[in-house]
């Protein structure tokens, strides 16, 4: 079995609130770290340069720069970090687009274990090397 | 706006609706969650304020929700009286800063309903454009016309053809932007509402420009 304890994972969100309940959700969640926030995508991309997380909770609809270009960086710039697309609403626009980046779609929830089921599945290569 | 339009219009309301609503209700289930599985966290006084806070953003939600159905319902009555239209513009913007009235002017309204119309008008400009907002009113015949200049970047055709519909909030690509884009469309209501009109165009240059007729004092 993965031992998830050492995921570690940035979050981006523009909602204050938002970031604030990932991290203690992730944080009282067994195995997950959160190493770092951002509020857009510019600024997630830089967080992630810094930080070298193994995941990345990335919303879609922000000031700035989007979750949508930014998930095209990252998939550019760090291919082997997991992306798993976070977001208020998932329509047809948002699933098609993220299935083309190879991006799993997880609707907030006040319950964090679709999240953190899904930030597992993002990180294959951590999963094989761990079994 | 045509009927294929207007279902589009109306569809994205609930998406707005939604995406407005998700943010509150995924936060204070998830703190009720932490709180609950963990009743002795340390961080609880910061859970519970977090817990307040979107609760409060929940109430505002559904109230906002609500004033649209009650300006339909209950529209300012009462006489009309004479409004000096740039009294009532400066009153409801935020600040003393970048608001130009270069020529006020009288309508003959119920001061209620301009108050609301123009409030609406000011928190759009702030929001959307840049300053200063330039206001001037003419008389022509029997009603005045307010002109609102109000400068920005270059409108994407459907911001000023949906400027006016519910749950328009600009269009730029998938940026989020706050509130629920009623503003507008109240106002829109309150002029009718008042025998006069209102409507919105691109202005030259970048930015919009909204037109107020009212009738004159």
């Amino acid at each position: 079995m993965i031992d998830a304890s050492d995921i570690r994972v940035v979050v981006v969100d523009d909602e204050p609130d938002i970031r604030q309940l990932l991290q203690i959700q992730l944080g009282y969640a067994d195995g997950f770290q959160v190493v770092g926030m951002a509020a857009e995508g510019a600024e997630a991309v830089q967080v992630i340069g810094e930080t070298a997380p193994d995941a990345v909770v990335m919303d879609l609809l922000m000031p700035g720069v989007n979750g949508f270009d930014c998930i095209t960086v990252l998939r550019q710039e760090f291919p082997d970090i997991g992306v798993v697309a976070y977001t208020g609403v998932a329509g047809e626009f948002v699933r098609n687009e993220m299935e083309r980046r190879g991006v799993e779609v997880v609707l907030k929830s006040g319950d964090v274990r679709p999240l953190t089921d899904a930030i597992l599945r993002s990180v294959p290569s951590r999963r094989v090397s761990r079994d | 706006v045509d009927e294929q339009d207007r279902a589009w219009v109306e569809q994205r309301a609930f998406n707005v609706i939604g995406h407005e609503l998700r943010t509150p209700v995924t936060t204070v289930r998830g703190l009720a969650e932490v709180l609950a599985a963990n009743p002795d966290s340390a961080e609880r006084a910061d859970l519970t304020d977090s817990l307040l806070r979107n609760a409060r953003r929940l109430e505002a939600l559904v109230d906002e929700l609500l004033a649209v159905s009650g300006v339909m319902t209950a529209l300012p009555a009462g006489p009309a009286e004479p409004v000096d239209l740039g009294e009532s513009m400066t009153r409801a913007w935020p600040d003393d800063k970048g608001l130009v009235v270069a020529q006020s002017g009288l309508a003959l309204a119920r001061r209620q309903s301009v108050d609301r119309i123009l409030a609406a008008i000011a928190e759009n400009a702030v929001a959307y454009g840049e300053r200063p907002v330039t206001l001037a009113a003419r008389r022509a015949g029997t009603v005045t016309v307010l002109v609102i200049d109000s400068p920005g970047a270059e409108l994407p055709g459907e911001d000023v053809k949906f400027a006016l519909e519910p749950f328009w909030r600009g269009e730029r690509a998938v940026t989020r932007r706050p509130g629920l884009g009623l503003g507008l469309t109240i106002a829109e209501v309150l002029a009718h509402h008042e025998g006069g009109r209102l409507w919105v165009e691109a202005r030259e240059g970048g930015g919009m420009v909204t037109y107020l007729e009212l009738p004159a004092a």
